[in-house]
């Protein structure tokens, strides 16, 4: 340390962190909202993304039409564990205790009353909450892929390269939604051909730039999932998102989801 | 006085330090391509934009369905894209494979059973109560689910119903003349006798 003395030091130390923040600004100071934040605010990555999906859970029936529709469309493996979308049925006690349950992701229905299983217990409420790939502003997946094989696309759909992939699962570990999987290694019926390999929900990349709904939009028949382009005030996802009281899963996370969810309950993860 | 001063200074840098650690500098360099930098993505996004689409809309089914899509975009049915029935159906559009639609009562019922999950506003039966076992399709047109009976069918042999639903008689009811034509069924397979 020759030459500097504990006073230059610290001042100088000072001086550093002034100019920090002075050049980072505001938003280091005042933490940045998850959930509410606008497109219009968003920064790199995400400003300009123009899809989002929005669930309805006060619609949704758990059909499991949606998971049907997604196997066939998107030739995903037929068991019930190899899903890039399926349908949770929330039981909800008077006590507080909240139960969750997806029999073969849903692809079934969910026959017989749900409080069978649950006998005994005072069910307070009860609903289905559909799930599926948030795509993420801020995807925890793509941060850990050790060879680059997944990334997020201009507009905001996170995709996984199958020929890159060496299939660690570190990106199904990563995900706090679950929305990964793995192709099998001796699957019959894969997405793109590979296997061993991971795989997600793309919203349906080849049909939503063709201008087309995903398939689980498509086959859903109360309307409960609603896709849209933001960048058309007059489409039904950016009036809904303008108009209605939406959430995001696990907002706490900061992984800025872009799939929205009507009428969540506190409990729904 | 000095040191006063470089208390001061000291508790300033502090409250800087919290500050700026209050919330983590932004990573986002990290959120699109990870590590590393994705070498193929345009291929790749070219790829899995390129896949086939399978489920078709209902406007493509009413370039050769037009009676039926005309049926269906008018009934109660008409928010049920026609592949959440009958299945995907590029392969029925380009070589004419047979779509094959479940007519059975667990297929209606994946729907319309019962479950205290469902919005209550979402019209549900009693599966063990409903229309005995006949399926849903004998009585229900899936294309117009709401009006009632659509199968014709005759009203022979259908004792003891016909003692008091006497066709064309208004007391004590009557029974439409669209059940006129069905010959081997009886009226409790559809109707529950009270």
């Amino acid at each position: 340390m020759a030459g500097i003395t504990r006073r230059q030091f610290v001042l100088g130390g000072a001086a550093a962190a002034g100019a920090v923040v002075a050049s980072r600004g505001y938003s280091l100071i005042v933490p940045t909202q998850v959930a509410s934040k606008g497109l219009s605010q968003s920064e790199e990555p995400s400003a300009g993304h123009p899809w989002a999906f929005v669930c309805d859970t006060t619609r949704c029936i758990g059909c499991g039409r949606c998971v049907a529709a997604c196997k066939a469309e998107n030739r995903v493996p037929p068991e019930p564990h190899t899903t890039r979308t399926w349908v949770e049925r929330y039981v909800i006690t008077q006590r507080g205790e909240v139960f969750v349950d997806s029999p073969e992701a849903g692809i079934n229905g969910f026959s017989g009353p749900a409080n069978v299983k649950y006998e005994g217990l005072e069910v307070k409420k009860t609903f289905f909450v559909p799930k599926l790939c948030n795509q993420c502003e801020n995807p925890p997946c793509v941060r850990v892929c050790p060879v680059a094989a997944t990334y997020m696309t201009r507009e905001g759909v996170v995709l996984v390269d199958q020929e890159a992939c060496v299939g660690c699962r570190y990106c199904i570990q990563a995900c706090p939604y679950g929305a990964r999987y793995m192709v099998p290694p001796h699957a019959e019926v894969t997405p793109t051909g590979q296997t061993g390999v991971a795989d997600k929900c793309t919203w349906c990349y080849h049909r939503i730039t063709k201008g087309l709904a995903p398939a689980c939009v498509e086959a859903c028949p109360v309307g409960a999932r609603m896709f849209g382009d933001l960048r058309d005030p007059s489409d039904t996802v950016a009036k809904v998102l303008k108009e209605q009281r939406v959430y995001v899963l696990k907002g706490e996370l900061g992984t800025r989801p872009k799939a929205y969810y009507i009428g969540l309950e506190e409990g729904v993860r | 006085m000095t040191h006063f001063i470089r208390a001061a200074a000291l508790l300033g840098m502090l409250v800087l330090a919290f500050l700026l650690f209050r919330s983590p500098p932004s990573t986002n360099l990290l959120a699109r391509s990870g590590f590393f930098q994705v070498n193929n993505q345009a291929a790749n996004e070219v790829k899995w934009a390129s896949l086939p689409v399978g489920l078709l809309q209902p406007s493509t089914c009413q370039d050769c369905h037009q009676q039926e899509y005309r049926a269906w975009e008018k009934s109660a049915h008409q928010s049920v894209s026609c592949v959440s029935c009958h299945g995907p159906a590029r392969e029925h559009v380009e070589d004419g494979a047979r779509l094959a639609v479940d007519q059975s009562r667990e297929f209606c019922e994946l729907c319309h059973a019962q479950q205290v999950s469902r919005p209550s506003k979402f019209p549900q039966i009693d599966p063990d109560s409903h229309g005995g076992q006949t399926t849903c399709v004998t009585c229900h047109d899936p294309r117009a689910p709401k009006f009632g009976p659509r199968v014709p069918h005759s009203l022979d042999g259908r004792y003891p119903c016909e003692g008091c639903h006497i066709p064309g008689v208004k007391e004590p009811l009557e029974i439409p003349d669209s059940h006129a034509g069905r010959p081997s069924e009886t009226c409790t397979q559809c109707h529950q006798a009270k």
